[in-house]
């Protein structure tokens, strides 16, 4: 995978994360908070390594949050799009509801040819995991895909009751918890992370 | 002294006073908003390689010299909605600290975006050319604040005019086909 196809993931899991964790204006919480994307990945063409490191202040993006809010939310506002398909605020929270009363568990378990996927909750995390398994092709055997979110945020993300989602209270509830990882892609040549904390370093 | 000599050495110590306090001013007022570069280079034997210095205070000039119809035409909704999120973002960032934003490395290209001191750097730089850019982000923030604020007042002001200049509607008329049966006109009711 070369860095001209891993990149638009990345953007696009950013501003699906962003959407997540970027929040209130006047959120005190972003202040000194970084949101960091690392790709390390390698030239399909040349096989030499490429880098890219995002090193994005919490309170600047939180600035653009009209611009993703305009992305995520369809034009009348009821609808959100996750991957292919739709879902209203009232079907998310209710499916929200739905999990946070199993307790710990895991939801969703798909065991295909080509990969394993989990949705569980453990903890204090919301987990999506996807493993390649060993019968998929060779680049394909190797891929990992970690998304941990702090199951507060996404509690927060979905409170209240209109019909947009509630970022400045994701926002807060994130700058609860100290530096961890978010998003965390690997698929055997290029490697994704996404992370926030409060420093303002390229690593 | 001559009394004429006298007034003509106060009338030119006025002046040249006037003067001065302008190029100080001005300087002034270059320095507070700052100067924005582009640098390019051809990586070429015969290639082009120039830097071109832009005074804020100049750009700023420039855009309330435009006239209001040009915005009008030039920006749409869109750019209206953008505009302003960028300036904030961009204020935002000059209250940051020092550091790297955003760094690409790959085999074709070098791309580094860096906050430094009041200045946002970019710099990108392939086999062929290698380009530097450097602005105030403080005074692109307002720059960009004043664009905006330009063109919703003239297009407000667009849609004042053709709202003016719109004919009054017609009064209203019985519509032939939506008189009840029975009435006096003689004209047959049709009904769908």
């Amino acid at each position: 995978m070369s860095l001209r196809k891993i990149a638009p993931i990345a953007i696009a899991a950013l501003a699906l994360q962003g959407s997540l964790v970027l929040a209130g204006q006047r959120s005190s919480a972003a202040e000194g908070k970084w949101l960091h994307v690392r790709i390390d990945g390698q030239s399909e063409e040349t096989g030499k390594s490429e880098i890219v490191r995002v090193n994005l202040p919490l309170s600047m993006m939180s600035k653009a949050l009209p611009l993703l809010k305009e992305q995520a939310m369809k034009e009348d506002g009821q609808k959100i799009e996750l991957g292919d398909e739709e879902y209203d605020l009232a079907q998310l929270r209710q499916l929200w509801q739905a999990a946070k009363d199993t307790g710990d568990a895991e939801f969703v378990t798909v065991e295909s040819e080509e990969e394993s996927v989990k949705v569980a909750r453990r903890g204090g995390l919301f987990l999506i995991t996807v493993r390649g398994n060993g019968t998929a092709e060779e680049a394909e055997k190797h891929e990992a895909v970690d998304v941990k979110i702090p199951i507060d945020v996404v509690d927060a993300l979905l409170s209240g009751s209109g019909e947009e989602l509630n970022f400045e209270a994701a926002i807060e509830a994130l700058s609860r918890h100290s530096e961890s990882d978010l998003i965390v892609v690997n698929d055997g040549t290029d490697r994704v992370r996404i992370w926030v904390d409060s420093k303002n370093v390229i690593e | 002294m001559t009394r004429q000599t006298r007034i003509f050495l106060t009338v030119a110590g006025t002046i040249a006073t006037i003067g001065m306090s302008a190029v100080f001013l001005m300087a002034a007022n270059v320095a507070e908003a700052g100067m924005a570069y582009v640098h390019v280079r051809e990586k070429t034997d015969d290639g082009a390689h120039f830097t071109i210095p832009v005074p804020m205070s100049l750009a700023a000039a420039m855009v309330h010299m435009v006239p209001d119809e040009e915005f009008a035409e030039d920006t749409d909704e869109d750019l209206e909605f953008v505009l302003p999120v960028i300036a904030a973002m961009l204020a935002d960032l000059a209250d940051q600290p020092d550091g790297p934003l955003i760094q690409v490395d790959s085999a074709d290209e070098k791309i580094l975006i860096q906050k430094v001191g009041r200045s946002l750097r970019i710099s990108v730089d392939d086999a062929e050319t290698e380009v530097r850019v450097s602005f105030p982000i403080r005074s692109v923030a307002r720059l960009l604040g004043d664009i905006d604020v330009k063109a919703r007042k003239s297009r407000e002001a667009g849609a004042t005019a053709a709202h003016r200049r719109a004919p009054e509607p017609p009064p209203a008329q019985d519509e032939p086909g939506l008189e009840e049966p029975g009435s006096d006109s003689g004209l047959r009711t049709t009904s769908f």
